[in-house]
């Protein structure tokens, strides 16, 4: 079994010094993914403004690794990972629209944080997002629906526990364990992630600590591990599927294929990278519908075609 | 930990213990924001400790014996806490944030053993 690879997904800050040394010291604790965080409090979208009234999303940032930091990542032969993620805070539905737009999905991951009842059933239901954030500081002003949250857990969207704000002062400590103590006992501890949300490199604290915290809020073993490294993982390739375009594919047993389609399983005309031995080869070179036609008219010729499998 | 009675002879017996030790041994790291923690004596490094605890387990928690063992130069130390209660005391630790000097702060914990000699080497360490 590999290693899990532990993730970060929320670091907060801009471009800078701070930003520099935070995810250094991210390396140092041993993390080998990271999502550097733009938060945006507003985005004022609606249809009424004028396109300058609306705010310009800053395109996402690169950070560069200074040489020592890159020396000792190679000295231990650990590979890192940086990625960019924006996070929303969804008042009203007037900002749904932007969502789509090219400056919001330039980032690698995207994270909207439901403030009402009605902005959080959206967000679980129909929004195409990746993350469902929470202000762990406040009293949630909404109930956590466990048929809300199996919703938006069967479209593969986690939801986040941020333990930075919970290191300020007592208060919010008191609530943030609280409320994520309330969200892992609806959810039942699937989908759920934990990460710093830090501002400061003394606000990050290191994989197995954040383990041990994840216990607290009454995570099991397995799902306390994979809230720091399985799900964070879950998530990016959850980023990655709302990228690549539309795709369907049928799936059959192949039991149930009839006599005349058992061509089909033959491994040659099934693996299009498998080099076929003998005179199909050359054949190979034309277009492959073409061939796959020519081989259904070898085959069945005297059936019409019943089915036809497509991979787009 | 698995549990193994292994008898090869009489003469070496070895025996593994699979009963749940009464202590854990956390090696600990403290660091202050724009302070120099190498300086810090043993007493101030205690006081910090039972604070963290004190303020989220409150004063039932801060009544944890929590020894300080070791206090090496660099803010690392080895302390002591009863294995009964040693999950909650970590994420006391980890849930502290500022110091009462309104200084950031984090107890950062390097390793975990149930034995002291399992402090002696870092396996995640490999240069």
């Amino acid at each position: 079994m590999a290693l899990p690879s532990y993730s970060d997904l929320n670091i907060l800050g801009e471009s800078g010094e701070k930003l520099t040394d935070i995810i250094d010291l991210s390396i140092e604790l041993g993390f080998e993914r990271v999502a550097v965080n733009n938060f945006v409090a507003n985005l004022k979208g609606g249809k009424g403004k004028k396109q300058t009234e609306k705010i310009a999303v800053s395109p996402p940032s690169e950070i560069l690794l200074n040489e020592k930091s890159l020396a000792s990542l190679q000295l231990n032969g650990k590979t890192f990972e940086q990625l960019s993620r924006i996070t929303v805070v969804l008042q009203d539905d007037t900002n749904i629209p932007r969502l789509g737009g090219s400056d919001i999905q330039a980032y690698d991951i995207l994270a909207v944080q439901p403030t009402t009842e009605a902005t959080f059933k959206l967000a679980c239901q129909t929004l195409d997002i990746d993350i469902i954030s929470f202000n762990f500081a406040e009293k949630i002003g909404f109930s956590h629906k466990r048929s809300l949250l199996n919703a938006a857990a069967k479209r593969g969207i986690y939801f986040e526990i941020l333990y930075g704000p919970a290191l300020i002062n007592n208060v919010v400590k008191r609530q943030t364990i609280s409320n994520a103590m309330s969200l892992v006992n609806v959810c039942l501890g699937k989908n759920i992630i934990l990460s710093s949300g830090a501002e400061y490199p003394s606000t990050l604290r290191s994989p197995m600590d954040v383990f041990n915290l994840a216990r607290l809020f009454g995570l099991s073993y397995p799902q306390a591990k994979d809230a720091i490294s399985g799900n964070c993982r879950a998530v990016l390739k959850h980023a990655a599927s709302r990228k690549t375009c539309k795709s369907v594919i049928s799936v059959k047993a192949a039991t149930a294929l009839s006599q005349k389609e058992q061509w089909l399983l033959n491994k040659e005309y099934c693996d299009p990278d498998s080099s076929v031995e003998g005179d199909e080869s050359e054949e190979n070179d034309g277009d492959e519908s073409e061939e796959n036609d020519d081989l259904e008219n070898d085959f069945e010729s005297n059936e019409p075609k019943k089915k036809k499998i497509k991979i787009s | 930990m698995s549990a193994h009675a292994v008898t090869v002879k009489e003469q070496d017996k070895r025996l593994i213990s699979s009963r749940s030790q009464p202590y854990v041994y956390f090696k600990v790291k403290l660091t202050i924001e724009n302070e120099d923690t190498s300086q810090m004596t043993d007493v101030v490094y205690k006081f910090l400790i039972t604070k963290a605890v004190a303020e989220t387990l409150g004063e039932v928690g801060a009544a944890i014996c929590v020894d300080l063992l070791k206090l090496f130069g660099n803010g690392v130390s080895i302390i002591r806490v009863p294995s009964s209660h040693s999950e909650k005391l970590w994420a006391a630790l980890t849930l502290y944030g500022t110091t009462p000097a309104q200084a950031r702060c984090a107890f950062r914990v390097l390793q975990v053993s149930s034995f002291l000699m399992g402090l002696a080497f870092d396996t995640t360490e490999h240069s």
